[in-house]
C-alpha cells in the first residue's frame, strides 16, 4: 500500500477518530498513573474534602539514600581533575535514627577482582571509610581513580559498596564509571554499538527508501557495501584500541570497550556489550566476511533491495552475538539471525531452497528456545547483585555476575539430576545444533548447498562459530564444574565430527556438499580443543574458528566460480581445469591445501594445537582424531585433483554451458578475485606468522582456562616464546 | 482483598458507569437505527457506539486512579460484582478491543454484512457482548458467572450467523450455539453441585468451604471435584481450551472475519479473567497448601499442554487462513494456560501481560486477513496470500510481524510474553518443580512447532509468486489499522517495562 494513496482517500475521518481515541486513551492512562498515590488500593480516607496532610513523622530507623551530585540515582561519572578522575556522591540519612556507616569500599578484593586498580572511595571529610550521619543530613564520599601513565584498562565500571546499620536496605551500592579521555568521545565510547548497529541503520535506510518509492537496486547495493565497509573500518579501529594482554586481574572482568546501561529495569535486563580475547577475533572475522559476502552478492539479480536489507539485518545480528555480555541481549541478537537466513536461503536459493530453509529454521529455533530456557533457569537462581547504576537486584542476566554464582552450592535438582548439569546440557544442545555436532548436523549440508553463495559463506564462516563461541562464553564461564564433567563427551563428539564429516565429504560428488561436510569435520577440531580444557586446546579452538572461517569462506567463493559459469558442481563432470583457468587453479589449490591443515597455512595451527592440547588427557580419542588430518588431505586434495588436474574434457568445448564464453572457461573476474584474495592473504599470513592472533587471544584464553582448569600452568606464554624461537630459526 | 461491606444498587451505579454507558449506547444505537435515514444513520450508529466505548474507557481509567471518591476494591450490587483494579484493567482492555472491532466495521460493504440494516445489529451485539465480558471480569457469585457467560455467548451466536451469503454462517452459528448450550448446561450442573456442597453462591464463601472440607478430609471432596470439573467444561469452552475447542475452527471459518477477530480476542480474554478469579477467589487455589495446589497445577498444566499441542499440530495441515489462525489462537490459549497453571501473582501478571500482547497481535492478524479477503474477493485460503510481499508490501510486512510475534521471536511482544510465562513456570513453588520444568519444555517444543506453519505462511507471502501481479486493493482503514497495531507489537517487544509494571501491580491483588 502506497502511503501517498492513503492521504487522498476519503477514509481519513474514521482514521482520525481512531487516532484521537488512541491518543486520549494513552493520555488518560498516563494521567491516572500520575494521579495514583499508591498502586494497590490505598485505604480510602474518611472525608472526601481535601485537607493539607501534615508532614509524616520520620520512621524510627535509619534509611540510607545515595545520589550523585545532580540528584540522580546513578551511575557516578568520574571526571578528570589534576591527573586523576574524581567525583563525589552524596549519602544521606532519610530516617529518624542516626545512620552508622561501617564500611565504604570499592566492590571486589584480591580474590575477586572486579574494579581496575588504583580506584578508591573515602568520605570527603577526614578521608575515613566509616562515619555516622545524623538524621536528615548527608555527607559526601569522594571516589578517585588515578590511572597509571600507560594504563592497561582505559575505563572503569565498578561499584562503591556501602555497609550500614540500615538493615532493610542491607548493602547498597552506587555505580561508578570513568573513561580515559579520547578523541571523538561519542564514537570511542560507543564503538561497539556503532559497529553492531551500522548495518541495521543501512537496512532501515533501504526499507524507507523503498517505501517512499525512491532509490533503485544499485543504490541498495551501494548502501549495503558502505555499511559493511564501515563495519570493517570500525572493527579494525577496535583492534587497534584492543589490548590482548588484559585479563580479569586488570579489572572490569577482563572486558574492554564496555558499554553498560540499564535496558528494562523491571526484568533486570541491561544493555551490556564488551569485547575480550575470545570475542575479538570473531568480531574481526564477522566484519570481514560480511563485507566480502556483500561484494560477492553482485550475482543476486532478483529483488536485490529485499536481499540487501535482510543481509544487513543478518550482519547486525551476527555482530551483536559476539559482543553481547547480557544473556537476554545475547538471545535477542541470536534470534535476530534466524529469519533473515530463512528468507535469504528460501527466496534466493537453489533447487530445494524451501526445504533447506524450513529445516534450518526449525532446527535452529528448537536449539535457541532450549537455550532460552537455560538462560531463564540461570537467571531465576542467580544471586543478589547490583545493576550498573547501583540498584540492587535479586537476579541478573549479566554474564560476569552469573559467572560468580556457585550453582553447585545451591544444591538444586531437576528431575533428580543436578541443576548445573541439566542447564549445561540444555545450553550445549542449543549450541551443538549450530556448531553442528553429529547427529544434529543434517541441516548444514542442505542449507549450505541450497543457499546463494554469499549466504553459504556466512553460514560457514560465522554461524557455525557462534555455537563454539557460545560454549566458550557461557558454558565455560558460568558452569565450569559441569564443563569439567562433560569435557570427555565434548572430545568424543569432536572426534566423531571429524571422522564422520571427513568420511561423508569423501563420498560426495557435489563440490559444495563436499565443502559443507568438510565444515562439519573441521568444527570437530574446535570441539576437541574445547573439551581438552587446556590453554593450547582453547587457543586452538579460537584459532581454528578464525582459520576455518577464512578457509571455508574462500572455498565457497571459489566453488561459486564454477557454479556461476557452468551451473554444475559435479566432480565427475569437471576435470583438467588447471589448463583453462590457471589463476583459479592456484587459488583453489591454496584453499584446498589450507583446508587439509598443511603447515605454513593457517589451518595447521588450529588442528594440530587442538590435538596437542587434548593428547595428554585423551590419548586414544586424539589418535583417532588425528586420522581426520589424513582424511582431510584425502578429500581436499582428491577434489583438487579431480577438478583441476588431468586432461581437459573435449566435451566441454562444444557444450551449451560454455557457449557464451566461446568454448573455454574464463578465468577469475576482478570481483571474484577481490573477494578471494584478501582471504588467501590472511590464510598465508596467519599460517606463517600467527603471533598477532595468539597475542590477541592471550588474555581471554588465560581467563577461561583459569576458570575451568585452575591448576593448569600458563602455557600460552611459553607457546608464544617457543613459536617466536621457531620462527627465528626459520629466518 | 476482603470487602468490608457491599454497596447497595444505588451506591454501586457510580462504579458501573462503563457498563451502563455501553448498555445505554446499545439501546441508543437501536433507536437511532430505527429513526434515522441515509448517511446520518450509518455515521450516527458508529459515532454513538464509539462515544459510549470512549466513556466506558475513561470511566475505567478514572476508577484505576484509586481516588477517595471511588475507592477500590468495592463490592457492588449487594455482593454480586467485585470492582477491583484487577477487574478494571480487564474492562479497559475489553472496551479498547471492542472499539477497535467496531471501528474496523466502518467500511463494511453492504454485500458482506447481509444488507445495510445488519450494521447496527452488529454494533449493538458487540456492545452487549462487551458488557457481558466486563461482567465476567467482575463476577463474584456463581449466578453472575453464569449470566455473564451467557451475555457474552448469545450475542456471539448471532454474530457468527451474520454471513448469510452462503451456508457457512448459519452452520457455524448453529454449531456454536449447540456446543455453547451444552457447555453452559454442564457448567450449570457443576454449579449446582458446588452450591449443594457449600450452601452459598458467593465465590469467597465457596472457597472457605473448600478449604475447611479439604482440611477435614485430607483431600478435596469428590463432590467438589465433580462440580469443578463440570464448571471447567463451561470455562474451557469459553476460552477454546482442549478438549472443548472443537467449535472454534468451524465458527472462525464460518463467521465474518471481523466477528472471528472479536471472538478470538474478546471472549478469550474475558474467559481468562473469569478463570483466574474463579480459582483464586472461588477455590482458594493461590493460597492453598502444597498438596491441593499441586493437584491444581497438574490439572491446569495438562489442560495447557493438550491445548497447545492440539492447536499447533492441527494448524500444520490447514489451507484456510481463518482456520489456521483459529488453531493458532488455540495454541496461544494453551500458552496462556501455562501461565495460569502456576497459581501465584507472578503467573497472573504474566497471563495479563500476554493477554494484552495477544489482543494486539491477534486482532492485527485477523485485520490483515480481512483486508486480503476484501482484495481477493472473499478468497480465504492460503493461496490468497501468495506473493503478498510484492502485491501489498505494507500489509505483508504487518502480517509478518504479527506471525513472528505469535511464534514468540524477539524483538516483538509475543517474545516478551513467552519470556514472562517461562519465567513464571521456572520460578513456580518448588514442591512440584519437575512438573513445571516439563511444562516449560512443552512450551519450548510447541514454539518450534508453531514456527513451522508460521514460516510456511511467511514463505507463501514472500517467496511464492502471485498468479496475477497486480496490487491488492484494500480498504485503507483496515490496512492502516493493521499497520498501527504493529506499533504496540513492536514497542512492547523493546520497551515493555511500563506496561508490565502497570498490569502486574494492579492484577496481583491477593485475597
Amino acid at each position: 500500500m502506497n502511503l501517498r494513496r492513503l492521504s487522498s482517500s476519503s477514509a481519513w475521518l474514521p482514521l482520525v477518530g481512531w487516532l484521537s481515541l488512541f491518543a486520549l486513551l494513552a493520555l488518560s492512562i498516563a494521567w491516572s498513573g500520575r494521579a495514583v498515590a499508591s498502586p494497590i488500593g490505598a485505604p480510602p480516607s474518611a472525608s472526601a474534602s481535601a485537607s493539607v496532610p501534615a508532614a509524616p513523622p520520620l520512621p524510627h530507623r535509619p534509611i540510607v539514600a545515595l545520589s550523585t551530585a545532580d540528584g540522580a540515582r546513578g551511575p557516578l561519572v568520574l571526571t578528570a581533575r589534576d591527573g586523576a578522575y574524581v567525583a563525589e556522591l552524596t549519602i544521606a540519612d532519610e530516617g529518624g535514627e542516626p545512620l552508622i556507616v561501617s564500611r565504604v569500599a570499592i566492590r571486589g578484593d584480591d580474590e575477586d577482582v572486579r574494579a581496575p586498580p588504583r580506584l578508591s572511595a573515602r568520605f570527603s571529610d577526614g578521608s575515613a571509610t566509616t562515619a555516622t550521619i545524623a538524621p536528615a543530613t548527608s555527607k559526601h564520599i569522594v571516589v578517585t581513580w588515578t590511572p597509571e601513565r600507560n594504563a592497561r584498562t582505559r575505563q572503569v565500571l565498578a561499584h562503591v559498596v556501602i555497609t550500614s546499620n540500615d538493615e532493610q536496605a542491607g548493602e547498597v551500592a552506587m555505580g561508578v564509571r570513568a573513561q580515559l579521555a579520547s578523541v571523538a568521545p561519542f564514537f570511542f565510547d560507543h564503538l561497539l554499538s556503532c559497529l553492531t548497529f551500522v548495518p541495521l541503520l543501512g537496512a532501515l535506510f533501504i526499507v524507507l527508501m523503498a517505501g517512499f518509492g525512491r532509490g533503485d537496486d544499485r543504490s541498495a547495493r551501494t548502501i549495503a557495501l558502505v555499511a559493511t565497509a564501515l563495519q570493517c573500518v570500525f572493527a579494525v579501529w577496535l583492534a587497534t584500541l584492543f589490548r590482548g594482554d588484559v585479563t580479569r586481574l586488570d579489572g572490569n572482568d577482563g572486558y574492554q570497550l564496555i558499554e553498560h546501561a540499564v535496558w528494562v529495569r523491571s526484568f533486570d535486563v541491561e544493555y551490556f556489550v564488551g569485547v575480550d580475547g575470545i570475542s575479538m577475533p570473531m568480531v574481526l572475522l564477522t566484519s570481514l566476511v560480511s563485507f566480502l559476502g556483500c561484494v560477492a552478492s553482485e550475482t543476486i539479480t532478483t529483488r536485490p533491495r529485499g536481499y540487501y536489507a535482510l543481509y544487513l539485518l543478518l550482519a547486525t545480528g551476527m555482530m551483536g552475538v559476539f559482543v553481547a555480555l547480557d544473556l537476554l541481549l545475547f538471545y535477542v541478537f541470536w534470534e535476530l539471525v534466524l529469519l533473515p537466513i530463512y528468507f535469504l536461503v528460501g527466496a534466493w536459493g537453489g533447487a530445494r531452497k524451501e526445504y533447506a530453509a524450513t529445516k534450518f529454521i526449525v532446527y535452529a529455533l528448537v536449539g535457541s528456545v532450549s537455550m532460552l530456557l537455560a538462560f531463564l533457569a540461570m537467571y531465576a537462581n542467580a544471586d543478589r547483585t547490583f545493576m550498573v547504576d547501583g540498584t540492587t537486584v535479586a537476579h541478573t542476566f549479566s554474564i560476569p555476575d552469573l559467572a560468580r554464582v556457585s550453582f553447585a552450592g545451591k544444591h538444586l535438582t531437576i528431575f533428580g539430576v543436578d541443576f548445573a548439569k541439566v542447564v549445561w546440557c540444555l545450553l550445549f544442545f542449543g549450541f551443538a545444533i549450530k556448531i553442528p555436532v553429529f547427529p544434529l548436523h543434517t541441516w548444514l549440508p542442505d542449507a549450505q548447498v541450497e543457499a546463494p553463495t554469499p549466504i553459504s559463506v556466512i553460514l560457514a564462516a560465522v554461524l557455525l562459530k557462534m555455537g563454539a563461541y557460545g560454549i566458550l562464553r557461557i558454558n565455560f564461564a558460568i558452569l565450569p564444574d559441569a564443563t569439567r564433567w562433560a569435557a570427555g563427551a565434548m572430545v568424543a563428539l569432536g572426534v566423531v565430527n571429524v571422522i564422520y564429516g571427513a568420511l561423508c565429504a569423501m563420498a560426495q560428488d557435489d563440490l559444495k556438499r563436499l565443502v559443507a561436510y568438510s565444515c562439519v569435520s573441521q568444527m570437530g577440531f574446535c570441539l576437541i580443543g574445547l573439551g581438552s580444557l587446556t590453554p593450547q586446546g582453547i587457543a586452538a579452538c579460537l584459532i581454528q574458528m578464525v582459520s576455518h572461517g577464512v578457509i571455508a569462506a574462500m572455498l565457497f567463493l571459489l566453488v561459486a566460480v564454477i557454479d556461476d559459469r557452468v551451473r554444475t558442481r559435479s566432480l565427475r563432470a569437471l576435470g583438467g581445469l588447471a589448463s583453462q583457468m590457471p589463476l583459479y587453479a592456484v587459488l583453489s589449490g591454496l584453499a584446498f591445501v589450507a583446508a587439509s591443515g598443511v603447515p605454513g597455512l593457517s589451518g595447521f595451527w588450529g588442528e594440530v594445537l587442538a590435538l596437542l592440547g587434548a593428547f595428554p588427557s585423551y590419548r586414544a580419542l586424539t589418535t583417532i582424531g588425528a586420522l581426520g588430518l589424513v582424511l582431510a588431505a584425502a578429500y581436499n586434495l582428491g577434489a583438487f585433483q579431480r577438478i583441476f588436474l588431468g586432461p581437459f574434457r573435449d566435451s566441454w568445448r562444444t557444450s551449451a554451458a560454455l557457449e557464451p564464453f566461446g568454448g573455454r572457461f574464463p578465468d577469475l573476474t576482478g570481483r571474484e578475485l577481490a573477494t578471494v584474495a584478501p582471504l588467501a592473504v590472511i590464510a598465508v599470513v596467519l599460517g606463517v606468522w600467527p603471533v598477532p592472533l595468539f597475542g590477541l587471544i592471550a588474555g581471554g584464553v588465560r581467563d577461561v582456562t583459569s576458570v575451568v582448569d585452575p591448576a593448569g600452568p600458563d602455557q600460552v606464554a611459553s607457546l608464544l616464546h617457543r613459536a617466536s624461537h621457531a620462527l627465528a630459526l626459520l629466518r | 482483598m476482603i470487602p468490608t461491606s457491599a454497596l447497595t444498587v444505588v451506591q454501586s451505579l457510580r462504579y458501573a458507569v462503563p457498563e451502563l454507558a455501553m448498555a445505554v449506547g446499545a439501546l441508543f444505537v437501536l433507536v437511532w437505527d430505527l429513526l434515522a435515514r441515509g448517511r446520518a444513520r450509518r455515521v450516527g450508529v458508529f459515532a454513538v457506539a464509539l462515544v459510549a466505548l470512549a466513556v466506558a474507557a475513561f470511566a475505567c481509567v478514572r476508577q484505576l486512579a484509586v481516588t477517595p471518591r471511588l475507592p477500590l476494591p468495592a463490592v457492588l450490587f449487594d455482593g454480586q460484582l467485585a470492582c477491583d483494579s484487577y477487574a478494571c484493567v480487564f474492562r479497559l482492555l475489553f472496551a479498547t478491543v471492542t472499539a477497535l472491532v467496531i471501528l474496523a466495521a466502518v467500511p463494511a460493504s453492504p454485500r458482506q454484512k447481509g444488507g445495510e440494516g445488519a450494521l447496527a445489529e452488529i454494533v449493538v451485539l458487540l456492545l452487549l457482548a462487551c458488557v457481558g465480558m466486563s461482567l465476567m471480569a467482575m463476577a463474584r457469585t456463581l449466578l453472575l458467572v453464569y449470566l455473564a457467560i451467557e451475555l457474552v455467548s448469545v450475542p456471539s451466536f448471532i454474530l457468527a450467523a451474520l454471513r448469510s451469503r452462503d451456508r457457512a454462517g448459519p452452520e457455524a452459528a448453529l454449531k456454536y450455539a449447540l456446543y455453547g448450550s451444552v457447555a453452559s448446561g454442564a457448567m450449570l450442573y457443576g454449579m449446582s453441585w458446588i452450591y449443594g456442597m457449600s450452601r452459598s453462591l458467593v465465590l469467597s464463601e465457596i472457597a472457605e468451604r473448600v478449604v475447611s472440607m479439604t482440611k477435614e478430609q485430607g483431600h478435596l471432596p469428590n463432590a467438589f471435584v465433580i462440580g469443578i470439573a463440570c464448571v471447567m467444561a463451561g470455562l474451557a469452552y469459553k476460552i477454546a481450551a482442549a478438549p472443548f475447542h472443537m467449535w472454534a475452527p468451524d465458527v472462525y471459518e464460518g463467521a465474518p472475519t471481523l466477528v472471528a477477530a472479536f471472538l478470538s480476542v474478546g471472549p478469550t480474554a474475558a474467559g481468562f479473567a473469569l478463570l483466574v478469579r474463579f480459582f483464586r477467589e472461588g477455590l482458594g487455589a493461590q493460597a492453598a497448601a502444597a498438596e491441593p495446589r499441586a493437584a491444581w497445577g497438574i490439572l491446569a498444566g495438562s489442560l495447557a499442554v493438550a491445548t497447545m499441542t492440539i492447536g499447533n499440530l492441527s494448524a500444520l495441515s490447514q489451507t484456510n487462513v481463518k482456520r489456521l489462525l483459529a488453531y493458532a489462537s488455540i495454541a496461544q490459549v494453551g500458552t496462556m494456560l501455562l501461565a495460569f497453571a502456576v497459581f501465584d501473582d507472578e503467573g497472573v501478571a504474566a497471563l495479563a501481560f500476554y493477554l494484552v500482547a495477544y489482543c494486539a497481535m491477534n486482532l492485527g492478524a485477523f485485520l490483515v486477513v480481512l483486508a486480503v479477503g476484501e482484495g481477493s474477493d472473499g478468497d480465504e485460503s492460503v493461496d490468497a496470500f501468495r506473493g503478498l510481499g510484492e502485491r501489498a508490501p505494507a500489509i505483508a510486512a504487518a502480517f509478518a510481524i504479527f506471525l513472528v510475534s505469535l511464534v514468540g521471536l524477539p524483538p516483538f511482544a509475543g517474545f516478551v510474553g513467552k519470556l514472562y510465562v517461562l519465567l513464571a513456570l521456572l520460578r513456580a513453588p518448588s514442591d512440584y518443580h519437575g512438573w513445571y520444568w516439563f511444562l516449560a519444555c512443552a512450551c519450548v517444543a510447541n514454539t518450534a512447532l508453531s514456527l513451522v506453519y508460521c514460516a510456511r505462511l511467511l514463505r507463501t507471502m514472500y517467496l511464492e509468486r502471485a498468479p496475477e501481479g497486480e496490487r491488492v486493493s484494500v480498504a485503507p482503514l483496515h490496512a492502516t489499522m493493521a499497520l498501527l497495531l504493529t506499533v504496540p507489537t513492536v514497542i512492547l517487544g523493546l520497551w515493555w517495562g511500563p506496561l508490565y509494571d502497570f498490569v502486574s501491580q494492579r492484577v496481583a491483588v491477593s485475597p
